[in-house]
């Protein structure tokens, strides 16, 4: 959207004139600058401060994971370099600086060295589509989530990149292994998406997060069931999409070394290791804004806090939880991985597509209009009714299942 | 500007198509393409079409070239065997390409039927650059507020949703008017429009509100009742009892949020204005074009993939008896 | 200022270079990605007639319809392709000949 900004130039001209003039310069030089010039230099300096903003994202991330699995492992973590040890990931960037960069004589050397750029670059784009704020530029795309979808989807061909042109084993299995996990997860992902298209009928996510507006009650994670699983099955895809445990089989350092960043050393392997990072929030962030509200508040009524509190502190707490299951639940092996997204995931993302569409037809009819709490709230109860009953006409006739006796003891 | 960013993805297109023909690796190919095929999404950015472009860069990018690319990864014996024809093969083929070149060049920038189709004023999109007298930048509602016919034009924006009152139609609303206030217009007509029950596309609530109101998050709108009930009555064509219809201006401008397509029609002929879309919106592409007119299409479509997807799923299936 | 010329223009290129790609490429899967050009080029005609002349969606809602054709050619392709590889160890369209009588 570009009026915003051009309106937005209108005004810094208007307010700029003023300014002139009370300083008795006659309003003259800022007639010197063109409209289309004050719009470049605006977007220049807006995206200047959210690539530095941006850049700071993974190195905090980066301390809360070492800290986070310190505390996990009963370990105290990184203690020497700044208080707290707050300054180490700074250190490693430095260090990974001035280290040295090797490239395998083997190697394709042009895709070897467009590789990180790719990664790095898809997944730094799709910042552009979060809400961190309520704002009629930031985040307000018109196709924001479908964008997402679909930049997101670029860092597979950076990773085949990546793992071809190293032109080792290690990476090259790490980085089919990836493709094939990113793109079987994308559908599940995708249809989780589609369920609050269905709801909001829009993709801009600033709409979405508007639509939201009004507390926890409000959120499409709780406007019914469906959803609710939704949000569950959009969690599960979105950690294999960023390749974390359990899901970490393309850089499963105890199978294949480092997967497909096996041969990358110094700054680019810092390329993959950010974007590794950023993709974790944007993840999340996309997450937060799809299900839990975005930068609304979730208490009805209060609204001391700014959006851009409550948007980063929902994201942290996805993040925590991201990095709680990295470090308690185990790798899963290649068929499990398989079987989770095709047998489970996308058979339920189907059902909830159904059920969320039914759910969407019966508020446009109007039904549940004259009831204290929406249909969708109904189906709270409803839903756990039917498959009580579902169940309990299925094994009424069966008998109860004994355990078998162990041969252990024998 | 636009121009030199033009040019940048042409070269950018015509550089990596012209490896994915020459280059003796396939895997270069590959990779080739995905630049060309990013190039061709930036030109649908150029020619209006971003619900396509970011098509082009899902499916394509994001699906036909992974799925290439394992082809080439799961065929790796042909990773050996040369790529490029041997020259008996070659020169027919650069035969036939010079002359259909040459053909389709003629057809494109010789004395073509095309040229009067330079500065055509498009029925969506460009007719507002048409009322500016360019057609060569894309409207936007800053040009089109300061532009001499200001009177007798509206933005019609049809949202997607049922209702017209939903949080989204007001930051809509907001967005509008921040973009109003910058162009020097502080009076606009916010109408939303529900459908009667006797008479669906006619009846019309409007709700008068001045732009400064809307940005100021809502504020209640300062106009009277009196004065709101004659806004409506001469937007809706009738004279009323007590106020003359010289009081009451004409709108400038309408945002018509939460209406279908037959009641926007309805409402703007009524009131004898003229509509500009914004076609660069998801609207363009929504529900009401994909299931309305090309429905048909799109159901054969979609009982094509699903064919697709068995078939190359049985086919690629490994003979279980063997 | 950018006019249909342009596109044109470009459009003819691709399709020449997606053209020569099909007639001289001896890996099926290179072929098929001459036949990705061809079909980026005729869409990219369609949605630049439909800009500058018909004006409407009609042109991207086809060229909408030709990518997901391209997508459920590009699969079935795929998969015929690897089933002769697997079959006669080879993907080279002049050597797979086995109907020839």
């Amino acid at each position: 959207m570009t009026h915003p900004i051009e309106a937005f130039a209108a005004r810094l001209r208007t307010t700029l004139a003023q300014t002139t003039e009370t300083l008795e310069l006659g309003g003259r030089w800022p007639e010197a600058i063109p409209l289309e010039g004050l719009i470049a230099i605006m977007l220049v300096l807006l995206a200047a401060v959210s690539v530095a903003l941006i850049a700071v994202v993974p190195i905090v991330l980066v301390l809360m994971e070492r800290k986070i699995s310190a505390y996990f492992q009963d370990r105290l973590g990184p203690t020497r370099v700044g208080p707290w040890g707050v300054l180490v990931t700074l250190a490693d960037g430095i260090k990974l600086l001035f280290k040295e960069d090797l490239i395998p004589p083997q190697a394709d050397k042009m895709l070897f060295r467009l590789a990180p750029y790719v990664v790095f670059g898809s997944s730094f784009a799709v910042v552009a589509v979060l809400p961190p704020f309520r704002s009629t530029v930031i985040g307000n795309l018109q196709l924001g989530l479908f964008i997402y979808l679909a930049v997101s989807s670029l860092v597979v061909l950076g990773i085949i990149m990546a793992g071809w042109s190293s032109n080792s084993k290690y990476s090259l299995f790490g980085a089919l292994r990836g493709a094939a996990q990113m793109v079987s997860y994308e559908i599940p992902l995708g249809l989780a998406a589609l369920m609050i298209v269905m709801t909001a009928g829009t993709l801009n996510m600033q709409h979405l997060v508007m639509d939201q507006v009004g507390g926890i009650h409000r959120w499409y994670m709780f406007r019914n069931p469906f959803l609710f699983i939704g949000a569950g099955i959009y969690f599960i895809s979105s950690i294999a999409e960023v390749n974390r445990t359990p899901f970490d089989l393309p850089e499963a350092e105890s199978e294949i070394v480092a997967g497909f960043h096996t041969e990358y050393s110094g700054l680019r392997f810092a390329y993959f290791f950010l974007a590794e990072y950023a993709n974790v929030f944007v993840v999340s962030g996309i997450c937060v804004a799809l299900f839990m509200g975005g930068w609304s508040s979730p208490i009805p009524g209060f609204q001391a806090l700014p959006g851009i509190v409550w948007f980063v502190g929902k994201v942290l707490v996805l993040v925590f939880v991201m990095m709680w299951i990295r470090w308690t639940v185990p790798r899963v092996r290649v068929d499990q991985l398989m079987a989770v997204c095709w047998k489970y995931l996308l058979p339920i993302s189907f059902v909830n597509i159904v059920g969320t569409g039914v759910v969407v037809l019966l508020e446009r009819e109007g039904w549940g209009a004259e009831l204290p709490i929406g249909i969708g709230h109904m189906m709270w109860i409803a839903v756990p009714v039917v498959l009580l009953v579902l169940g309990l006409l299925a094994f009424s006739g069966t008998a109860p299942v004994r355990p078998r006796p162990t041969t252990v003891g024998r | 500007m636009s121009l030199v960013l033009f040019y940048g993805f042409v070269g950018l297109a015509l550089t990596s198509a012209l490896i994915v023909v020459t280059t003796r690796n396939i895997v270069h190919a590959a990779f080739a393409l995905m630049v060309t095929l990013f190039s061709v999404a930036a030109f649908y950015v150029f020619l209006d079409a971003d619900f396509l472009a970011v098509i082009q860069l899902l499916v394509y990018v994001g699906g036909i070239l992974v799925l290439v690319l394992f082809g080439v990864m799961m065929t790796s014996g042909s990773l050996l065997v040369k790529l490029r024809a041997p020259v008996r093969q070659l020169a027919p083929a650069a035969a036939i390409g010079v002359v259909l070149l040459g053909l389709l060049l003629h057809v494109s920038i010789g004395e073509s039927p095309w040229d009067q189709f330079v500065l055509v004023e498009n029925p969506d999109g460009s007719a507002a650059a048409a009322i500016q007298g360019s057609a060569s930048e894309r409207p936007s509602l800053a040009s089109l507020a300061t532009a001499s016919v200001r009177p007798r034009l509206s933005i019609a924006y049809a949202s997607t949703r049922a209702q017209g009152e939903g949080p989204a139609d007001r930051l809509l609303e907001q967005e509008v008017a921040t973009a109003l206030i910058g162009a020097g217009i502080q009076r606009m007509y916010v109408v939303q429009s529900r459908p009667d029950t006797l008479n669906p596309t006619r009846h019309v609530v409007l709700v008068e509100k001045r732009v400064t109101s809307l940005v100021d998050d809502h504020a209640e709108a300062d106009i009277s009742d009196e004065e709101l009930a004659s806004v409506r009555e001469a937007v809706a064509g009738r004279p009323v009892d007590g106020f003359a219809p010289a009081e009451v201006s004409r709108p400038e401008m309408l945002l018509v949020t939460g209406a279908d397509e037959k009641a926007r029609v309805a409402l703007i002929g009524d009131l004898g204005l003229r509509e500009v879309t914004d076609v660069r919106t998801v609207v363009g592409l929504g529900d009401s074009v994909m299931l309305g007119e090309f429905l048909l299409p799109f159901e054969v479509v979609g009982a094509l993939l699903l064919v697709a997807l068995i078939g190359a799923a049985v086919v690629s299936r490994k003979e279980l008896e063997a | 200022m950018i006019t249909l010329s342009h596109f044109m223009v470009v459009s003819a290129l691709l399709f020449v270079f997606g053209m020569f790609a099909v007639l001289t490429r001896r890996n099926a899967i290179a072929i098929l990605m001459g036949i990705e050009l061809i079909l980026n080029s005729a869409n990219l005609n369609f949605v630049a007639f439909s800009r500058y002349v018909v004006g409407g969606v009609a042109g991207q809602m086809i060229a909408v319809f030709v990518i997901v054709l391209a997508a459920a050619e590009a699969a079935v392709a795929l998969a015929i392709i690897l089933d002769i590889y697997q079959k006669l160890g080879t993907i080279s369209p002049d050597e797979t000949r086995e109907l020839k009588g």
